[in-house]
C-alpha cells in the first residue's frame, strides 16, 4: 500500500470540533469524500492550497494539522 | 465508491464488451481471409472506423443509463461532478500510464510490421493498445482509493 510521508491529525480535529463529519469537512475546503478518507490514511498527500483550507477550517496553524515524517533508514 | 470511481467501471465495462464484440465478429472474417484479398486494407480501415465510433456512441449511451440508475438508486438528481486534485492527478497519471502503453504496441506493430504480418494484425495492435491503456487507466482509478497512488 503506497504511504506518504505526511501524517495528520485530522480525524483527531474533526472530533474536537463539533464531531465534524468526513464528507462536511470535504464539503467545506472544496474536496471529495474520497480525498479527505485520503489524507486521513495517509495515502495522498494534499497540495499547499488544500492543507491550508483544512488548517483554516479547524482554525489551527498548519504544523498542528500536518507533519512530515523523515523515511526509515 | 465514488461517483467517479463508478463510472470508471461503467467504461471498463463498455471497453471490454464493444471490444469483444468486435474481435468475435473480426476473428472469422481474418481466419476466412477476407483482409488478404484486394480491398483488404480499405475493410481493415473501415472495421475500425465502426469500431471507434461503436465504441464512443456505447459509451454515451452506457454513461447516461448509469447517470439515471445511479440518481434514481441513490436518491441524488444531482450527482457531484466535483473533479478535485486527487481525481486530476489519478487521471494524469491515468493518461501517462496509457501513453506508455499506447507508445509501446505501436513500436510491436512496426516489428510486426518489418517481420511481414499483415495491416490487419498491425492496425489491430494499436488499437487494442488504446482500449488496453484506457482500461489500466480505469482500473487504476478503481483501486487508487484502497492502494493509495
Amino acid at each position: 500500500m503506497a504511504k506518504c510521508n505526511v501524517s495528520n491529525s485530522i480525524r483527531r480535529l474533526r472530533f474536537d470540533n463539533d464531531e465534524m463529519t468526513q464528507k462536511q469537512l470535504a464539503e467545506t475546503v472544496g474536496v471529495t469524500r474520497q480525498t479527505i478518507v485520503a489524507i486521513e490514511k495517509a495515502h495522498y498527500a494534499p497540495s499547499l492550497e488544500l492543507a491550508f483550507l483544512i488548517a483554516r477550517t479547524f482554525d489551527v496553524p498548519l504544523e498542528d494539522v500536518f507533519t512530515y515524517e523523515d523515511e526509515q533508514a | 465508491m465514488s461517483y467517479q470511481q463508478k463510472t470508471s467501471a461503467v467504461s471498463l465495462f463498455t471497453t471490454f464488451l464493444v471490444f469483444a464484440i468486435y474481435a468475435a465478429q473480426m476473428l472469422p472474417l481474418y481466419e476466412a481471409g477476407r483482409f488478404e484479398e484486394a480491398d483488404g486494407a480499405a475493410f481493415v480501415g473501415k472495421a475500425i472506423l465502426a469500431l471507434i465510433v461503436a465504441s464512443i456512441v456505447v459509451n454515451i449511451i452506457a454513461t447516461i443509463f448509469f447517470n439515471i440508475a445511479h440518481a434514481i438508486i441513490t436518491n441524488t438528481p444531482k450527482p457531484s461532478f466535483l473533479l478535485d486534485e486527487r481525481d486530476k492527478a489519478m487521471e494524469l497519471r491515468g493518461l501517462r500510464i496509457s501513453f506508455f502503453i499506447v507508445s509501446a504496441a505501436f513500436c510491436i506493430a512496426l516489428i510486426a510490421l518489418v517481420f511481414g504480418q499483415s495491416l490487419f494484425i498491425v492496425f489491430n495492435l494499436i488499437i487494442f493498445s488504446f482500449a488496453i491503456g484506457d482500461a489500466t487507466s480505469n482500473v487504476l482509478k478503481l483501486t487508487a482509493s484502497q492502494w493509495g497512488f
